[in-house]
C-alpha cells in the first residue's frame, strides 16, 4: 500500500467521526496548551531571572569580613580587633581563583543639598580595582587615584534626594526614604525630569553624622561638613549597588580619622571586610568554605544565584509535569478513540485482509490516524498557546501582575512573561505525534491482530 | 491443465473446551486452473471451512493446502495475505462492502493494496464497474443499492485484482432466485472473460449446476464429485 492512499485512507477515516475525532483532539489540544503555557512560563522566568542578575556586576564577588566569634579564628588568631589587615588582603589575593581583591571601608553618610537631603552608605575602594569589580558607569566616570572628596552614586542615589522632614524628634528618617527596596519609582518616568537634586551641578555637603539635618544648621554637629561632587552615576538596576555611594578609599580613611577626632576615640587600623573577586562562580563555594575554615565571614551572591536557579528550575518541572499529565490524560483519550473505531470497524478491518491488505497496512493505517490526532492537537495547541501568550503579555498582564511596578525593579512578578521558543514549537509538534503513535500502538497492533475470519462471519 | 489448488489429507478440528467438532475429517482435492468447482453440501457439513482453509483464512489441524506450487499452511499470517492479495478474490454471501464507500471506492480497494496508481486505479474500477452492469452506479453508497446490486459490486471488487482463483461462499444465499440467476450468470460470464479459477460454496443443487464440476461435501468428508453434463464420479479419490 501506497504512503499517499494510507494517507487518504486515514485522513477520510477521521473525517468520517467527525465529533469523536475533534473531541479526542481537543483533549490533546488542552493538554499541549497546558504543557507549552507551562513551560514557556518557567522559561519566562527563567530569563527574567537571569536578566535580572546578568545586572548585578557583583555576582563574583565574595564580600569577606572577620568573624565577630573571634573563637571560631584559627587563622590569625592572635588578632583582637574585628577589622582586616593588609596581611589578610595579601592573603585573600593569593588564593587560587582570585582574580582582585579590594580592602572596603564603609560607613553611613548624609547627603544634603538646599532642602533635600539622603542617607546612603558610603564604601570606600581601592580606585585601580572598580574596573575589576566591573562597575558599570551610567554618567560620568569612575574613580581614579587621585580622587579626594568625590562620590561615584548607586543607580538610583540621584533619585533619592527628599525633602527634609521639620522634626523634633532625634534622628528619624525622612519619610520618603523608606520606600520600597528595589522596586523602582511609584512613577518613574515623571520623576527622572524633575530630580530634586543635580548631583553634578548642584551644591552638596555630606557628613558622617547620620543624625544632622541641615533645617537644625551646622552648629548641631561637631562633626565635620565636606563639601563633595559628584563624578560619576552608577548603571541603574544592580541592586547591590544602587543605593551606595562609593569613594576613594585612601580619603575615607583620612575622613573617618577626622570623625574619630571629633568623637574623641582612636581608629582601629584596618578595613571593615574585602571585595573578593573570583575568575568564576565556580569558584565561589570552595573560597568561602576555605576562608570561612580559616575564621572569616562570607557573603556573596552565589549561594543566592544557586538558590534561585534550583528554585526557577524546580518550578518549571512542577508545572511542565502538570502539562504532561493533561497530555497522558489526552494520549489515553486518543488509545481510547481508537479502540472503539476498532471494535466499530472489525469488520472493515477483516474484509480488507481478506481483499488483500497485508498487516503493516492495517497497523500503519491505526497509527497513522493516531499520529494524525496527535499532529493536530500539538498544532492547533500550539497556535492557541502563542496566541495566549501574546494576548497575555500585550493585554499588560505582566504590568498588572507587577502591581504597576516599573519594569526595571527586582520583583519577581515581573517574571509573569511568557516566552516561545521555535524549539519549543518543534519539541511540541513531534512530541505530540510521538504521543499519538504511542497512544494508537495497543490499538494498531489489536487491529493487526484481530481475526479477519470472525469479522467476516458475524452479520 | 496445471493444477491451481491442491488440498491433501485435510483435517480441521474445532475443540470447544473439552469437545470436539470434527469440520472436515480428511479432504484431498485437486482444482485445475479455469476450473468452476462448486462445493454443495448440507448446512454444517464443512463447505465454508473448507473453503477459508483453501483461501489461507484458517490454519488446517492436519494436512496442507498447496495454491499454485506453495503450501500455504506453513506460512506465517503476512506471507499468506500477500499470496491473497496477488492470487485470491473473494465473494461473501452478506456482500461485505465497507458501506462509507461508494461502489467505485469499494472496488478500487484491492488495487489500492496493490500500489496501483490513483489514476489507473479509477480507469479500472469504472470498466470493471461497467462490465457488472453498473455503470450508472460508481459514486452509490453499499446503502443506496438492492442486494443484487451489492452483490455485483461485490463481484466487481474479487475481479478487479485478475485475480487467479476467486473463492465464493453463498454468493447468492441473500437474493431471490430471479436475481441468483443473473448473478450466477454473471459469475460465469465473468470468469469466462477474465479466465479465472472459481470455487463456489452453495447448498443449493440448481445453483451448483452453474459449475463445471460440483463436489459434495457431507460430513467433513467429499461425498460425491460429479461434473455437469452427467458425468458421475464415484469418490475415490
Ligand atoms: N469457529 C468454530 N468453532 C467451533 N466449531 C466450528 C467453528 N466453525 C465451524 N464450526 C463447526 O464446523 C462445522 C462445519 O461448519 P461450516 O461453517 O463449514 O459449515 P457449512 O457447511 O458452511 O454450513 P452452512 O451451509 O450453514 O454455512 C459445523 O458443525 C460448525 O459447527
Ligand atoms: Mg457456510
Amino acid at each position: 500500500m501506497k504512503n499517499i492512499d494510507l494517507a487518504g485512507m486515514a485522513t477520510s477515516n477521521l473525517k468520517r467521526r467527525k465529533s469523536r475525532t475533534l473531541l479526542t483532539i481537543m483533549g490533546i489540544v488542552i493538554g499541549t496548551i497546558s504543557i507549552v503555557l507551562m513551560v514557556a512560563l518557567g522559561l519566562g522566568m527563567k530569563e527574567t531571572f537571569s536578566q535580572q542578575l546578568d545586572q548585578v556586576g557583583s555576582i563574583n564577588i565574595i564580600e569577606v569580613s572577620k568573624s565577630e566569634d573571634s573563637t571560631a579564628s584559627t587563622r590569625l588568631a592572635e588578632q583582637t580587633d574585628n577589622k582586616l589587615k593588609d596581611i589578610d588582603i595579601e592573603y585573600f589575593k593569593g588564593l587560587e581563583g582570585v582574580e582582585a581583591v579590594s580592602p572596603v571601608l564603609q560607613t553611613n553618610i548624609k547627603l544634603v543639598s538646599g532642602k533635600y537631603e539622603m542617607s546612603a552608605s558610603l564604601i570606600g575602594l581601592e580606585p585601580d580595582k572598580m574596573n575589576a569589580f566591573s562597575f558599570d558607569i551610567d554618567t560620568g566616570r569612575l574613580l581614579t587615584d587621585d580622587d579626594e572628596n568625590v562620590l561615584l552614586l548607586g543607580g538610583k542615589l540621584p533619585s533619592s534626594f527628599t525633602e527634609a522632614v521639620e522634626s523634633n524628634t532625634r534622628g528619624s528618617a525622612p519619610k520618603n526614604n523608606a520606600r520600597g527596596f528595589g522596586f523602582g519609582g511609584m512613577k518613574p518616568t515623571e520623576e527622572e525630569e524633575t530630580l530634586n537634586v543635580d548631583v553634578f551641578n548642584d551644591r552638596i555637603s555630606m557628613t558622617l553624622d547620620t543624625k544632622y539635618s541641615p533645617q537644625k544648621g551646622t552648629t548641631q554637629t561637631q562633626y565635620n561638613i565636606y563639601r563633595v561632587n559628584a563624578i560619576g552615576v552608577l548603571a541603574d538596576g544592580d541592586m547591590t549597588r544602587d543605593r551606595n555611594a562609593y569613594m576613594n578609599i585612601h580619603a575615607l580613611e583620612q575622613l573617618l580619622e577626622d570623625y574619630s577626632e571629633a568623637d574623641g576615640t582612636t581608629l582601629e587600623d584596618g578595613y571593615d571586610k574585602a571585595y573578593v573577586k573570583v575568575y568564576d562562580l565556580d569558584y565561589c563555594d570552595p573560597i568561602e568554605s576555605l576562608l570561612e575554615q580559616q575564621g572569616y565571614e562570607t557573603t556573596s551572591y552565589a549561594s543566592f544565584v544557586e538558590t534561585l536557579q534550583s528554585t526557577t528550575d524546580m518550578l518549571q518541572v512542577a508545572l511542565g509535569a502538570i502539562g504532561a499529565i493533561a497530555l497522558l490524560v489526552a494520549g489515553i483519550g486518543i488509545t481510547n478513540t481508537m479502540i472503539m473505531a476498532i471494535h466499530e470497524r472489525k469488520r472493515e478491518i477483516g474484509v480488507m485482509k481478506v481483499i488483500g491488505a497485508t498487516l503493516m497496512d492495517i497497523r500503519n493505517l491505526f497509527l497513522l490516524e493516531a499520529a494524525i490526532i496527535g499532529f493536530f492537537g500539538g498544532a492547533i495547541g500550539i497556535l492557541l498557546s502563542v496566541l495566549a501568550s501574546q494576548l497575555l503579555s500585550s493585554s499588560g498582564f505582566s504590568q498588572m501582575a507587577m502591581g504597576g511596578g516599573g519594569g526595571k525593579g527586582m520583583s519577581p512578578l515581573s517574571a509573569f512573561s511568557f516566552s516561545i521558543p521555535s524549539w519549543l514549537i518543534i519539541i511540541g509538534l513531534i512530541f505530540t505525534t510521538l504521543i499519538g503513535i504511542i497512544s494508537g500502538y495497543i490499538p494498531a497492533r489489536k487491529a493487526m491482530k484481530s481475526s479477519a475470519l470472525e469479522a467476516i462471519k458475524t452479520e | 491443465m496445471e493444477n491451481i489448488i491442491e488440498v491433501k489429507k485435510l483435517k480441521k478440528v474445532y475443540s470447544m473446551g473439552k469437545e470436539e467438532v470434527y469440520a472436515l475429517k480428511g479432504i484431498d482435492l485437486t482444482i485445475k486452473k479455469g476450473e468452476f468447482c462448486s462445493l454443495l453440501g448440507k448446512s454444517g457439513s464443512g463447505k465454508s471451512t473448507l473453503l477459508n482453509m483453501m483461501a489461507g483464512l484458517e490454519k488446517p489441524t492436519e494436512g496442507s493446502v498447496i495454491i499454485d506450487g506453495k503450501p500455504i499452511e506453513s506460512l506465517n499470517e503476512n506471507a499468506v495475505t500477500r499470496i491473497r492479495k496477488h492470487y485470491i478474490g473473494f465473494i461473501f454471501q452478506s456482500y461485505n462492502l465497507l458501506p462509507s464507500h461508494t461502489a467505485l471506492e469499494n472496488v478500487m480497494l484491492p488495487l489500492i493494496f496493490n500500489d496501483m496508481p490513483k489514476k489507473q486505479r479509477i480507469e479500472k474500477g469504472k470498466e470493471i464497474l461497467s462490465a457488472v452492469g453498473l455503470g450508472d452506479r460508481y459514486y452509490h453508497k453499499p446503502n443506496q443499492m438492492s442486494g443484487g446490486q451489492q452483490q455485483r459490486v461485490s463481484i466487481a471488487r474479487a475481479f478487479v485484482n485478475n485475480p487467479s482463483i476467486i473463492f465464493a461462499d453463498e454468493p447468492t444465499g441473500n437474493l431471490d432466485s430471479k436475481t441468483e440467476n443473473e448473478i450466477m450468470d454473471l459469475i460465469v460470464k465473468m470468469k469466462q472473460t477474465y479466465d479465472q479459477t472459481i470455487v463456489m460454496v452453495t447448498h443449493d443443487e440448481e445453483t451448483s449446476k452453474h459449475a463445471d464440476r460440483i463436489i459434495t461435501i457431507k460430513d467433513g468428508f467429499i461425498e460425491d464429485i460429479q461434473y455437469s453434463g452427467g458425468k458421475k464420479n464415484e469418490n475415490k479419490d
